[in-house]
């Protein structure tokens, strides 16, 4: 119950904002105007990448602002105050930035299968993939947040280094069978790799694992994530504490 | 009478940092306890630490009966904190600021909405309820963020600061409103640098500087501490040079302090200092424009306790 009511509260003082909502608009569309523009590439081929992008920046990006924001205007502290498990305090966090991911990630889907016609081969599959890839990026930015600072760029700056190189190695502008077999092996260390595959086998363009498999690995990572993002943050809190002191 | 609060060698490191060191003291049920000391003292710290905000190095701090290490989420229940800063969500409304407070705190469904009302009433923010709290002015933020410390109707309210830059309106306010919480039966544990809202509001004071413990009694008893410190203050209408020096060397006066166009002579009798500053003034060819002779302060003891 409270990890739901700081994801509605999140919800309101975060992601409800003119800034996110435009973000949420104008970062799938342009996204998708860059991905199609000017490549010869069948819609079914660039949806997958598009998609699983856009949820993994949508649902890992405003977790790691709002945390550090929290800890320099205190309302952090009012959470922690409260009669609450400190993981209901990151559950609350996880849900908000999933559900943020999802609604995002539905934009490209909308716009590329109601729109543009794109054949879905595997609604199945496309649910599993914004439903749990949601989940397990929000984790991550989650996780990341945990970073012992005040300053929400700070950590903004840490995840890119992160996030960027993901969509190199996860098959998301080149799928994974067509590129060298060292990059394949690192691409497993990638969660976005899952969920790209899972968007793949959805619109019916082959991935190289199965459902299962895709669902699996994301299913470790979202229950990795959160327990070491538990784990960092509550090991990290009085070094926040130490450096307020000190400043 | 029941003890609510009892520290018993609480300690906190930064680090290296030492900033409270080995504190003992207790609160008693339906006291005003005032925690008094100069910034940086440890006072934040010790309300971080009795509210679960951060773990001590040593020591034990029982909270209603609750271990605030070992029971933190129970000991949590029984308290309400109002930090130094009014940390509201500005983006919520002053309804769903109070309402957030109530479902973070657990209080069900029926009982916040009518708890929500009936406190917001109480502090004059019901006609603003639907105003986004950012919009509010500081002190009714600082009115909003006690409401919300108040929502699951705490026995203990740790109160930081209360009054920290507001303007004398809100100041008395906020005062009246923690006399009538605590008319009602809470328990106000009350941190301040503030010497005359520790005198006017406190039924016991602990003093505290460089994270120990200076004092801890009645606020007329630590008055008692600084008995020798009466001083007189006197002005008078022509300043020759080397006044006062002169003031100085006149006797029974221990020290002299210059507070604008006042000098004030600390004395350990100050019926001595009165007839030598009349013989002074004679002496010179000035007029006494004002002359005033007072007790002790609770500064004056904070001063002392604290070497300040």
């Amino acid at each position: 119950m409270a990890a739901w009511a700081i994801a509605k509260k999140d919800f309101k003082c975060y992601y409800a904002r003119p800034g996110s909502i435009m973000f949420g608009i104008m970062f799938p569309l342009f996204m998708f105007l860059s991905f199609i523009v000017g490549r010869n590439l069948p819609l079914e081929e660039a949806l997958p990448g598009l998609t699983s992008m856009v949820v993994m920046f949508s649902a890992s990006s405003i977790g790691p602002f709002s945390i550090p924001l929290e800890r320099r205007l205190k309302t952090f502290d009012r959470l922690l105050a409260a009669p609450i498990s400190f993981y209901a305090i990151l559950a609350g966090k996880v849900m908000a930035g999933a559900l943020y991911g999802l609604a995002i990630g539905l934009v490209p889907v909308t716009v590329g299968t109601l729109i543009l016609g794109a054949r879905l081969a595997d609604p199945t599959a496309l649910t599993i993939s914004l439903i749990v890839s949601s989940a397990c990026f929000a984790a991550m930015g989650v996780m990341f947040a945990s970073f012992p600072t005040e300053n929400p760029g700070n950590v903004t700056i840490a995840m890119n280094f992160i996030r960027l190189p993901m969509l190199f190695i996860s098959g998301v502008f080149i799928p994974l069978n067509r590129i060298p077999a060292t990059i394949r092996l690192a691409a497993l260390i990638s969660p976005l790799t899952y969920a790209n595959d899972l968007a793949r086998i959805a619109y019916g363009v082959g991935g190289i694992m199965n459902i299962a498999l895709d669902a699996l690995g994301l299913i470790v990572f979202t229950i990795a994530f959160s327990i070491l993002g538990s784990i960092l943050h509550y090991k990290l809190r009085e070094g926040i504490e130490t450096s307020r002191r000190r400043s | 009478m029941a003890r609510v609060i009892e520290v018993k060698e609480l300690t906190k490191y930064y680090g290296s940092l030492l900033a409270v060191d080995h504190i003992t003291f207790h609160v008693n049920r339906g006291e005003i306890f005032g925690f008094l000391g100069p910034n940086g003292a440890g006072k934040t710290t010790t309300v971080r630490m009795l509210t679960g905000l951060t773990t001590p190095t040593s020591g034990t701090a029982i909270v209603v009966g609750h271990d605030v290490v070992r029971e933190p989420r129970a000991a949590k229940r029984k308290i309400g904190l109002l930090p130094e800063a009014s940390n509201v969500y500005t983006e919520l409304s002053v309804w769903d600021n109070v309402m957030f407070s109530g479902e973070i705190h657990g209080v069900p469904g029926r009982e916040r909405q009518r708890r929500a009302k009936e406190l917001l009433e109480m502090f004059g923010l019901y006609n603003r309820r639907r105003q986004k709290a950012g919009k509010l002015s500081k002190g009714l933020k600082r009115r909003l963020s006690i409401a919300m410390a108040l929502i699951h109707e705490p026995e203990v309210l740790f109160l930081d600061e209360p009054t920290s830059g507001l303007d004398v309106q809100s100041t008395r306010l906020v005062r009246q409103i923690i006399r009538r919480l605590n008319r009602s039966g809470t328990t106000i544990f009350l941190t301040t640098h503030n010497m005359e809202e520790a005198n006017t509001l406190c039924h016991r004071i602990a003093v505290i500087n460089r994270g120990k413990l200076a004092a801890v009694d009645t606020p007329e008893r630590l008055k008692a501490v600084a008995e020798r410190t009466h001083s007189v203050v006197v002005s008078f209408s022509t300043r020759p040079r080397g006044l006062k020096e002169k003031l100085g060397k006149l006797p029974a006066v221990e020290s002299v302090l210059e507070e604008g166009d006042k000098f004030r002579l600390y004395t350990r009798d100050p019926p001595v200092v009165l007839e030598s500053l009349l013989e002074l003034a004679r002496a010179e060819g000035m007029k006494i424009i004002s002359l005033n002779t007072l007790g002790p302060t609770l500064e004056d003891v904070f001063i002392r306790l604290t070497g300040g």
